[in-house]
């Protein structure tokens, strides 16, 4: 176990930093990759110097821009990734994700609402994610007040509400779409995700619930290992079984809403990265937990600079890249280790 | 049958015949036949209505779209829907036009042509098409003296619209949205009104008609000039990497009415005007407007 856990981190860790290193040197082919070293390294002794002086734009745009966004690539990848890995354990469901709460349709209806309203500027930028994330909380609230039966949280209820409720949510989204007018595309092109507006705000709004989760998730994973055997051998063994459910599905559900907050709705990472790095390092979560959330990061990392450079000026839906990157490497794990 | 008689383009047609038989090709090539011109006319887009009341016929206009609201006194005419077209009601109407556009309705109006409705569809993309546009539904609807003089005013305005020379001309952006970042690249009416403002879209050269525009390219072509909605006003300017552009630092962030400038009726030259007067001032007082000021933030106008 300790060694599959070193090695997987080992090797997760560095794809993870490799993806960002790669991610902040590339963009706009008006920033110079000598630019980018002066500004990134310009607290070495020496390096500034030699590397000569960048204009005021491109340095806010490295470190107010690039950076912040390739930062909360990272943190929204981590957060989805390490929230479908704990919810498919939990809930013994290969197809459950982040979004089975009923998150993002939650978040979906608090965006359209701001957005209608013209809050956009409004708490200095963050009146949309604001928004979004009071929706995504009144959903997952909702589901869990509605599924706990005898103060026990039954997975299939649980599932199956969380559908319910988010089939509910973007039934009020078509509504609010129907109504909306002129903010019409702009709740459109809020639903698609994307990681553009980034910006340090919303990096401080995402990172601090995705931290949470994922040494939360962590601490619990023995305990998540042994629910995923079965409830009753799990009670058995002295697992407060249905404190360990209430928790994990709180902090896999606060870290999905705080991502879908910032980013909108990015399909593919929460689904399928946790069953990659089970296919390759095993179910056992000690191993899983910290391991999908360094892949995760740097899966979004990755696919986030394909979204933004691949067309030059224009950029493409981040979900896109995540499925045509993602899905014929997971193809090729389904066939090659079969499903774990 | 005389299929031939009726030419493609406006400036060849001059005759009133005012209640003769119509037979002109809509924008698809599809051919309008009426033995009079239409009396009882439904218009599905705001642009539109404005078309048939400039072109005088607000009294034969039975019902209009929940945006329509321009003149004013399309305000009060039955409503047909808004985004989702009700047919049943534009049936009970019993047109016998539907004025649509092809670009923003391609499947609302192949619904309408499978009830066998009227539909007449004009499909401009730009100021010029929007011309012959309005020359078209002239012809459709026996109003082509109307349209000659609608026209000819519309051409007049672009024609006193004083540009500068190419070398001096203003770096312009669109912003329709901020996060994420969605501009009006090549191809949109926008694009086009900019180029005829004597401005220059620094996003001309993107992919798509509204791009999820690079904030990082959008930040280092410098526009001098940003047209965006107000509720954008107060993010451009709290964002550390907007505010090192010319257009955020020295005010110049403009929010000119989108009505005269995003739909192609009549009033969009009084828009291109508009525009052409924001980018006179801008280059006249590059930094005329204290940054932190309240700005040089245009008030929506509504010309006559």
């Amino acid at each position: 176990m300790l060694r599959r856990l070193l090695v997987g981190c080992a090797a997760f860790g560095a794809a993870m930093g490799l993806a960002a290193c790669v991610s902040v040197a590339v963009g706009s082919s008006g920033v110079s990759l000598r630019q980018v070293a002066s500004v990134m390294l310009g607290w070495v002794p020496g390096v500034r110097a030699s590397l000569g002086p960048v204009p005021p734009e491109v340095r806010a745009i490295l470190l107010e821009y690039r950076l912040p966004r390739v930062a909360l690539a990272g943190v929204v990848g981590l957060s989805l990734s390490v929230s479908g890995a704990a919810l498919q354990g939990l809930l013994g469901n290969p197809l459950a994700d982040p979004y089975v709460v009923g998150v993002s349709a939650g978040a979906a209806v608090g965006a359209a609402l701001a957005i209608m309203a013209g809050l956009q500027s409004a708490l200095g930028g963050l009146g949309v994610p604001a928004a979004a994330l009071v929706g995504a909380v009144v959903a997952m609230a909702t589901v869990m007040a509605i599924s706990r039966t005898g103060g026990r949280l039954p997975a299939r209820t649980f599932l199956l509400a969380g559908v319910v409720v988010g089939s509910f949510f973007w039934s009020l989204v078509t509504l609010l779409l129907a109504v909306s007018g002129r903010s019409m595309q702009e709740v459109m092109f809020w639903l698609l995700g994307s990681l553009s507006g980034a910006d340090t705000a919303r990096l401080w709004m995402s990172a601090p619930p995705a931290v949470l989760a994922v040494l939360g998730l962590w601490t619990l994973s023995r305990d998540l290992n042994l629910i995923s055997v079965g409830e009753e051998p799990a009670h058995h063994l002295g697992v407060r079984v249905e404190t360990v459910k209430n928790v994990v599905v709180l902090l896999a559900s606060l870290a999905t809403a705080s991502a879908v907050a910032v980013s909108g709705v990015i399909g593919f990472v929460g689904l399928i990265v946790p069953h990659m790095v089970r296919m390759i390092l095993g179910p056992d979560h000690r191993v899983l937990i910290p391991c999908a959330a360094l892949c995760g990061a740097a899966f979004l990392i990755l696919a986030d600079t394909a979204a933004r450079t691949m067309l030059g000026a224009t950029e493409l839906p981040v979900g896109v890249l995540t499925a045509l990157l993602g899905g014929p490497f997971f193809l090729y794990l389904l066939r090659s280790k079969g499903i774990r | 049958m005389a299929l031939a008689a009726v030419v493609a383009f406006p400036l060849t047609m001059a005759s009133p015949a005012r209640s003769a038989p119509i037979r002109v090709r809509d924008a698809r090539g599809k051919l309008f036949v009426a033995s009079a011109p239409p009396k009882r006319i439904v218009s599905v887009a705001p642009a539109n209505t404005e078309i048939l009341f400039a072109l005088g016929l607000g009294p034969r206009v039975v019902g209009v779209t929940d945006y329509c609201d321009y003149p004013p006194q399309a305000r009060k005419l039955p409503k047909v829907g808004g985004v989702q077209l009700n047919y049943e009601r534009i049936l009970s109407l019993r047109p016998d036009m539907i004025l649509a556009t092809v670009n923003l309705q391609a499947g609302a109006i192949a619904r309408m042509d499978a009830l066998h409705l009227p539909v007449f569809a004009i499909d401009p993309h730009t100021v010029a098409e929007t011309i012959g546009a309005i020359q078209l539904v002239g012809r459709a609807t026996g109003t082509e003296q109307a349209a000659h003089a609608v026209a000819r005013r519309m051409r007049a305005t672009l024609a006193g619209i004083r540009r500068p020379p190419p070398g001096k001309r203003l770096r312009v952006l669109n912003i329709i949205q901020l996060q994420p970042l969605i501009v009006a690249g090549p191809g949109t009416f926008m694009d086009d009104c900019i180029r005829l403002a004597g401005g220059v879209n620094v996003a001309a050269d993107a992919k798509a008609p509204y791009p999820t525009f690079s904030v990082e390219e959008a930040v280092l072509r410098k526009p001098q000039v940003i047209l965006t909605a107000k509720r954008n006003l107060a993010a451009l300017r709290s964002s550390p990497v907007w505010r090192t552009v010319p257009a955020v630092a020295n005010g110049h962030i403009y929010s000119p009415d989108p009505d005269l400038l995003e739909r192609p009726g009549p009033r969009v030259v009084d828009g291109v005007a508009l525009l052409a007067g924001i980018l006179r001032r801008a280059a006249a007082a590059p930094k005329a407007h204290v940054a932190g000021a309240r700005g040089a933030l245009l008030a929506p106008r509504k010309p006559a």
